[in-house]
């Protein structure tokens, strides 16, 4: 045990309202994408330019980009904040709390299948922009003229979770 | 039932009966290193592609992204597999010794990957 290391650290984590809060939030984002999905399918007539979506929607791109790495910077900021507040030392995977074997194989595997879509997500784009089929960014693009609140709730939504989960320091 | 592991290519030790040779003979072996020459020199047959206009700055850059992503999603997997069967998490992958004063300095790759990653595929927003 590190000189930092506290008696808390080996103590099983607390069931936290974060994990509540966050499937809330989840439920929020599935009635989202139902409301969505049927205002989608109950369209006569198409949400964006189907040849070439507009490169803007009602906001600036600017906006995207800066709101997802302020969300990412936030996520893991939240996530630091948790450890301190239960008065904890920042462990790494297999340490402290996380000497569970299960927990680290679960661990690893999620990151490598995160991973591996990532991989796939990248080839299916690089493919149709080499055959002049809509690539995923039309998709983003189409997304966001057609309705650019929820697109910017989901681009910030996904860069807080990955900040969450991704980025955690090590004091 | 901890033992030795290593993905580094150190410590060998005793193998145990079940396990399946190539695992035994991948473990000998330094992984991590492997898996960034494959990402170095894959970079490099990518940018050869680029400057003989084979592939656009686009294509090229999303599939240079998809190998990297691939190549650590292959290193977690194993390091999944080997840490099932026994070894400890800090005992798969570790840094050679002259790395470990950077250390600390690994923790802001991923905001920097994430940033970058996010300015840079912007600029293909087309």
């Amino acid at each position: 045990m590190s000189p930092k290391a506290t008696a808390k650290d080996d103590e099983p984590l607390p069931q936290s309202w974060v994990v509540w809060a966050l499937g809330a939030v989840a439920v929020g984002f599935v009635a989202l994408l139902v409301i969505a999905g049927l205002a989608l399918l109950q369209s006569h007539h198409p949400v964006c330019n189907t040849n070439f979506p507009a490169r803007r929607g009602d906001y600036p791109t600017y906006v995207y980009v800066f709101a997802a790495i302020a969300m990412f910077a936030l996520g893991s900021l939240t996530s630091s904040a948790g450890i301190r507040r239960n008065r904890r030392s920042q462990k790494m995977l297999g340490e402290g709390p996380w000497t569970n074997p299960t927990a680290v194989v679960n661990v690893n595997l999620a990151v490598a299948i995160f991973l591996f879509l990532v991989t796939i997500l990248m080839l299916i784009e690089a493919w149709t922009l080499g055959h002049g089929v809509w690539p995923i960014t039309y998709y983003v693009r189409c997304s966001m003229n057609a309705g650019a609140f929820i697109t910017l709730v989901g681009v910030a939504s996904y860069a807080f979770l990955i900040g969450r989960w991704m980025w955690v320091f090590k004091e | 039932m901890a033992r030795r592991r290593t993905g580094s290519g150190s410590k060998p030790g005793p193998r145990k009966d079940n396990e399946p040779l190539w695992l035994e003979w991948l473990e000998q072996r330094p992984v991590g290193a492997i898996g960034a020459g494959v990402v170095v020199a894959g970079w490099l047959v990518l940018l050869l592609l680029y400057a003989r206009h084979v592939w656009s700055l686009e294509v090229t850059f999303f599939v240079a992204v998809a190998l990297l992503t691939f190549v650590l999603s292959c290193l977690s997997a194993y390091a999944a597999l080997v840490q099932a069967r026994g070894a400890k998490p800090n005992e798969v992958l570790r840094l050679p010794e002259s790395w470990k004063d950077f250390e600390n300095y690994f923790r802001w790759l991923t905001p920097v990957a994430f940033i970058f990653g996010l300015i840079f595929a912007h600029y293909f927003w087309h």
